[in-house]
């Protein structure tokens, strides 16, 4: 019975409610002509990593030792490093393992971010102080630390990175979850919700995660550029990708040895990290800034 | 005040414990036996299987990690290095003097670029000034800073010449690496400037403060930066942590001896204690930058003080005053 008259409620004004929602906040964000470069350059940047197959003049690991050492020029446009390979084809390719990780890694924190940050907010009490104070002794590492014990403790690799990142994320993203839980669980419709007898995993899923999805969605974005950059970080320290992979970090690392004649080898992978984070946080910034209601008029 | 302060040291001590009990775990877990590490591959079991009852590592974990709480809390004594079996207390207080040398440079910068640009970008709101660091800025945060680093020595050691690229003996070696660090703190430290200061100077006080005819410099660095100050102070503290994390990235670019690369060094030669009791030392360097940040909130803000009062207390000045 209760399901009978529930459905049909929701798909008139539930739906429509939400789509209208999402539609006003997209509205906001094409006014942000900084966040509408920062989303075009990372669908481009997305696209590239994608179709690197297509775009990427040279295969990944074409090595060609007449070729060395070059300098960016037509044939090579970002050069070519100390195998002859091209840096351009390899930067395309990173893309991939970068964007991989950075996307990968986030949907780790988030996840487990999520379960725990909503679980705390939403039970509270002493269960929340459990949960906080065993994440402040996460939290009383810096991230990056934690992520070079963890990635120390699984050793070096691509999935190792991911979970390293994912785990020293973790922590802050459920705090970002908790804070707007904390205040809106006292709500009235939370009540309401309580009164027609869902169950909590319902309640939370369906009535209180759409409206903290805001800060969580900008939270998100912020964190891939962050763990791009700190990806990069491991594999340059060599706890992260190792070197014959193409991810920009590794290819830093690799090329380092050479930045006394050869300014290209670590300039154009370094730039490609710059522009993904670059273009993540402006689009998160003004995502914050469109789902921000203060600014609502 | 001083209980405070006291009740709050108190309070560090579970979590820095717990801190240490995480970690030790997490590195007893990490791939080799320590005794085939200090003897090498080709020793005999009957040594190996020695060298671990010596080394306690027949223990149940949570006594061999009583063992170690209990040496450093009395002896100050963080084990022996697997490689050299020197104590590592020695080598890490060799080296720890460098890397918080390092953040404070690098806070030192980010505070120098970071809050007057922060401000003047707040009261010139929209001016081609506000415009270009708040492009900057996020450029800055954008940034990896070893790729930075890198640049850096590629311009300013390689091309140029002016400064060593790498090795650390006087001060023209600390220049690079303290922008290098410092520079993308900076970026963030800016922006949080710039919000919080957009933030006060619409307050009402502001206006009243000019309406009343005070200079605008008054204005701007007593009214508006002090009430300004707390997100900026909170992320002072927040970097701190990242710069010390970050070191191990810094320190290894530049060839520093530090905390950070002898960590990361460690890691590869698998020598546990030394990497243990480095992120240990890390880590309660970053719990005592914390609460130095919290005791930093109630000297900037007194209402904040008045929280961490006593229920007696309070009850009393209110009935009193």
């Amino acid at each position: 019975m209760r399901k009978q008259d529930e459905n049909p409620a929701k798909t008139i004004n539930g739906k429509e409610k939400r789509k209208s929602q999402f539609y006003e906040i997209w509205r906001r964000m094409r006014k942000n002509r900084m966040a509408m470069i920062g989303l075009i350059i990372i669908l481009l940047l997305f696209l590239s990593a994608v179709f690197a197959g297509f775009l990427a003049p040279y295969g990944i690991d074409d090595q060609n030792t007449k070729e060395r050492f070059l300098g960016p020029s037509l044939q090579h446009l970002f050069g070519t490093d100390q195998y002859g390979r091209d840096i351009f084809s390899r930067v395309l390719y990173g893309g991939r393992i970068s964007l991989t990780i950075g996307l990968v890694s986030t949907s780790i924190s988030g996840f487990f971010g999520i379960i725990l940050g909503s679980i705390a907010g939403y039970y509270g009490g002493r269960l929340d102080n459990v949960i906080m104070r065993i994440l402040d002794v996460f939290m009383s590492l810096p991230t990056m630390l934690t992520a070079i014990v963890v990635s120390a403790v699984l050793g070096p690799g691509i999935g190792n990175c991911m979970l390293a990142l994912g785990i020293a994320t973790t922590p802050r993203f459920a705090r970002v979850v908790r804070g707007p839980i904390l205040q809106i669980r006292n709500q009235e419709y939370i009540e309401a919700a309580h009164a027609i007898d869902l169950s909590t995993p319902q309640i939370i899923w369906k009535h209180i995660l759409p409206n903290v999805l805001a800060p969580i969605i900008v939270q998100a974005t912020l964190y891939i550029a962050g763990a791009v950059i700190a990806a990069a970080g491991l594999s340059f320290v060599g706890l992260g990708v190792q070197p014959p992979s193409s991810e920009w970090g590794a290819m830093l690392s690799a090329g380092r040895a050479y930045i006394r004649d050869c300014w290209w080898i670590v300039t154009f992978p370094g730039i490609a990290i710059l522009l993904t984070c670059f273009s993540l946080n402006v689009l998160g910034d003004g995502l914050r800034d469109a789902l921000d209601p203060r600014l609502k008029n | 005040m001083v209980k405070y302060v006291l009740k709050r040291l108190l309070m560090m001590i579970p979590v820095v414990l717990a801190v240490i009990l995480l970690l030790y775990v997490l590195l007893t877990l990490a791939p080799g036996d320590p005794a085939r590490i200090i003897l090498g591959e080709d020793a005999a079991q009957e040594l190996v299987d020695a060298k671990r009852e010596e080394l306690g590592l027949n223990d149940p974990i949570l006594i061999q990690y009583g063992k170690y709480v209990a040496g450093i809390m009395t002896k100050g004594d963080f084990g022996n290095s697997y490689s050299t079996g020197k104590p590592v207390a020695n080598a890490l207080l060799e080296r720890f003097p460098t890397t918080i040398g390092l953040a404070v440079s690098g806070l030192l910068v980010m505070s120098l670029i970071g809050i007057p640009i922060g401000i003047i970008s707040a009261v010139r709101q929209y001016s081609w000034i506000d415009n270009i660091s708040v492009a900057v800025g996020m450029i800055g945060v954008s940034m990896p800073n070893f790729w930075l680093g890198l640049v850096l020595i590629m311009f300013f050691s390689l091309k140029l010449g002016w400064l060593p690229a790498s090795g650390f003996y006087g001060p023209a070696y600390w220049i690079l690496p303290a922008i290098t660090v410092g520079v993308n703190s900076a970026a963030t430290l800016m922006r949080t400037t710039r919000s919080s200061m957009l933030e006060c100077v619409r307050q009402d006080y502001i206006r009243t403060a000019r309406a009343k005819g005070q200079k605008e410099n008054v204005v701007v660095m007593h009214h508006a930066l002090r009430n300004a100050l707390i997100p900026i102070i909170t992320v002072l503290g927040m970097q701190f942590g990242i710069l010390l994390g970050g070191a191990v990235v810094i320190e290894s670019i530049f060839s520093i001896p530090g905390l950070g690369k002898y960590i990361v060094d460690s890691i590869q030669t698998r020598d546990y204690p030394v990497v243990l009791g480095g992120v240990v030392l890390m880590a309660i360097c970053f719990s005592l930058v914390n609460l130095a940040v919290d005791l930093l909130y109630t000297a900037v803000d007194p209402r904040i003080k008045t929280q961490f009062q006593g229920k007696k207390k309070r009850k009393r000045e209110v009935k009193t005053g």
